[in-house]
């Protein structure tokens, strides 16, 4: 799988992007692209560290995967469910959130020098990354084609995700990226039209 | 099930080995192909999902027991550290290349890829768990079932496509075979008798 999915933005002023977030927010599904291609990188650091570093890189995964399914399943899913006809697709999603829930219950109560610990983690990894391609290939397309206003739900997923994050114990690394907004930038100008 | 023990045999006999000493992997793969079958007929317009669905976690959990306790055993412990020969490339019987397989062969000796085994076994296990508790009739019995289904075929793809290769190369199969047909009929015989 390539490590950068190419980004389908139709939107004329992306180099704008950085300076029109704080106001408009991010497009949401491309939130979930970068925490997706941050967990993937994780797992592939996952297969070269040493002992001390695995631990590190399962406690940072854990935690990416456990804040990216609340806002999925608290906020996206339910929004993209209600303007898709995609019941079965969702569906399958919780069923494959489960299984990563499952597994990193586990894996939470484990140590990397338990017998089956980098096992239990390469098996999470590849259902994840399994979740992830049917995610970007089946389920956003799908989102996108409808009236759904991304840029909307972007800035209440970024709002849920630095509450989580701070419960988590984990400083945000998302709001160095704001940069102040131009006066008057209408918001509208990021708004995605229906297909 | 004795029925089913017996037949099963009388099949393997059939397929070539001589009597009384089955191959191993052959043994295996023939579980792999009655539970897809199984798989398939829940698919269709059979009437007792219920039933099937049973048969289906049955089959599933004394499968992976004799794998956990008489081949994963072997393989780990003759051919354990050795890098396993890549298969790039194959088709599974679903019809696709199955990435996630070519993925973890690149990485992982046979040790390795037991280890995931045992850990793919849990999931599944914990699956079927859940799934006996659930009503058959219910939506999210459709969609877990569908999950363990997915994660079942995905690792019978692996075992197929790269354990039992490199087991057919190093290990005694007919002898691990007999090991098998022997714990599978004593099992039976317990889940008949009960």
């Amino acid at each position: 799988m390539p490590k950068s999915q190419e980004k389908s933005y139709e939107d004329e002023d992306m180099e704008d992007l950085e300076s029109q977030e704080s106001e408009a927010g991010q497009n949401a599904l491309d939130l979930l692209r970068e925490d997706h291609r941050k967990v993937q990188e994780l797992f592939e650091q996952f297969e070269q560290a040493d002992t001390r570093s695995k631990q590190r890189i399962v406690e940072e995964a854990l935690t990416e995967l456990e804040i990216h399914a609340k806002l999925e399943e608290g906020l996206i899913y339910p929004a993209i469910r209600e303007e898709t006809n995609a019941e079965e697709l969702m569906d399958m999603a919780l069923e494959e959130h489960h299984v990563a829930t499952t597994l990193i219950k586990e894996l939470k109560k484990m140590k990397p020098k338990d017998e089956r610990f980098e096992a239990k983690f390469k098996v999470l990894a590849e259902s994840v990354k399994h979740h992830i391609e049917e995610e970007e290939n089946e389920i956003f397309p799908q989102a996108e084609e409808t009236d759904l206003d991304f840029s909307e739900l972007g800035m209440e997923a970024m709002e849920r995700k630095e509450k989580l994050m701070g419960k988590s114990g984990k400083s945000s690394s998302r709001s160095k990226k704001k940069s102040p907004s131009a006066p008057g930038r209408a918001a509208s100008s990021r708004k995605r039209k229906a297909a | 099930m004795k029925q089913q023990a017996k037949k099963q045999q009388a099949n393997q006999t059939q397929q070539g080995s001589s009597p009384g000493s089955e191959n191993a992997v052959e043994l295996l793969k023939s579980d792999h192909a009655k539970v897809k079958d199984l798989f398939k007929q829940f698919e269709g317009t059979a009437s007792d999902k219920e039933g099937l669905a049973t048969q289906i976690f049955n089959e599933l959990d004394v499968h992976a027991m004799l794998e956990e306790e008489i081949f994963y055993p072997a393989v780990r412990d003759q051919i354990g550290s050795e890098q396993v020969a890549d298969v790039e490339g194959e088709e599974t019987d679903e019809g696709e290349t199955d990435e996630e397989v070519d993925d973890l062969e690149d990485e992982e000796s046979a040790e390795e890829l037991i280890e995931i085994s045992y850990e793919e076994h849990k999931l599944v296990k914990e699956l079927i768990s859940e799934l006996r508790k659930m009503d058959p009739k219910s939506d999210q019995f459709k969609e877990r079932f569908a999950e363990l289904k997915e994660d079942v075929l995905n690792h019978v793809s692996e075992e197929e496509e790269v354990i039992f290769p490199a087991a057919q190369l190093k290990l005694n199969l007919q002898e691990l075979g007999a090991q098998i047909q022997k714990k599978k009929i004593e099992r039976m015989s317990a889940m008949a008798d009960r």
